[in-house]
């Protein structure tokens, strides 16, 4: 929603995704850290620059993409897509061999994240992205 | 079968593929074509959403349209019969999307807002422009569903 929005209530969403993407990062990093022969790194960034941060005179905020590798090979990586996203409060693609997910956070604005993964099908309801989740991701891959 | 089961199914099938080339370009270190696909996927997005809010807003245009014959037609007294007398009744004629929404879901209510959301990013691509914000293809399908269920004549 735009109402009542101004610069500094762009920024503080915007920090406020950079914090929730870390912070999923880190939980992701903590679940596969001791499964053998799978590494998370931080390889790249992506440019945010989205319609609000245009409009408000908002400069770019780079934010990493995750990947996680198996045997030294990228099996899934973690993509931001985006933070005002028509049916969720931020969007990230997880990339894999075989597909993947459309992960979001159903939570509203200043509450706990609620992340959900929804894979590429007709599917109406998400699965929860939690540990179990990110195990299987793996075992998958 | 809905309105928007056949467009969903080939949406995902052609994200699924892109999405398998966009990591295979990723895991190899091809940037260019990883790139590549990551914008094919939005453009696929906005090709999708475009078909399917189409279908919505001639549904729109019928159910709003059949409902302005039936007040037409209907034996109300003349005083509250004749406003309808002087709107369009063809789904074709020329009224405006959001008057015709108007006539099917209160003003100022989520649904009427959800609709003006979906019609802005409908114009924003139609006209050349990108996504106002990026989509979430299921929570879109899902809400397409709803929204054809509910605006009734």
């Amino acid at each position: 929603m735009t109402d009542s929005i101004d610069k500094a209530r762009v920024v503080e969403r915007v920090d406020d995704w950079v914090r929730r993407v870390e912070t999923l990062y880190t939980l992701i990093e903590h679940v596969v850290a001791n499964v053998a022969g799978v590494a998370c790194e931080k390889s790249s960034n992506m440019t945010m620059h989205e319609e609000l941060m245009h409009k408000y005179g908002v400069p770019p905020q780079q934010i990493s993409i995750l990947d996680i590798r198996k045997n030294g090979k990228i099996v899934v990586s973690f993509k931001p897509v985006g933070l005002w996203v028509v049916g969720a409060n931020g969007r990230i693609d997880i990339l894999m061999k075989k597909g993947g997910y459309y992960l979001v956070d159903k939570a509203d604005f200043g509450q706990p994240p609620r992340w959900e993964a929804f894979p590429p099908q007709n599917k109406r309801a998400g699965i929860p992205f939690d540990a179990t989740f990110i195990l299987d991701l793996v075992r998958q891959a | 079968m809905s309105l928007f089961d056949e467009l969903a199914k080939q949406y995902y099938e052609i994200d699924r593929q892109y999405l398998k080339r966009e990591m295979r370009a990723r895991s190899r270190g091809l940037n260019r074509c990883e790139k590549h696909y990551q914008s094919r996927r939005r453009a696929n997005d906005q090709a999708y959403f475009l078909l399917m809010f189409t279908r919505l807003e001639g549904y729109v245009r019928q159910e709003s349209a059949e409902l302005i014959r039936r007040m037409k037609d209907s034996v109300l007294p003349w005083k509250e019969r004749a406003p309808w007398g002087i709107l369009p009744h063809d789904p074709d004629d020329e009224m405006r999307f959001k008057d015709r929404l108007a006539l099917l879901t209160p003003k100022g209510e989520t649904d009427y807002g959800i609709v003006l959301a979906y019609y802005k990013e409908r114009n924003s691509i139609a006209h050349g422009g990108d996504f106002i914000s990026p989509i979430h293809m299921p929570d879109v399908i899902a809400e397409l569903e709803r929204l054809h269920m509910v605006l009734k004549a």
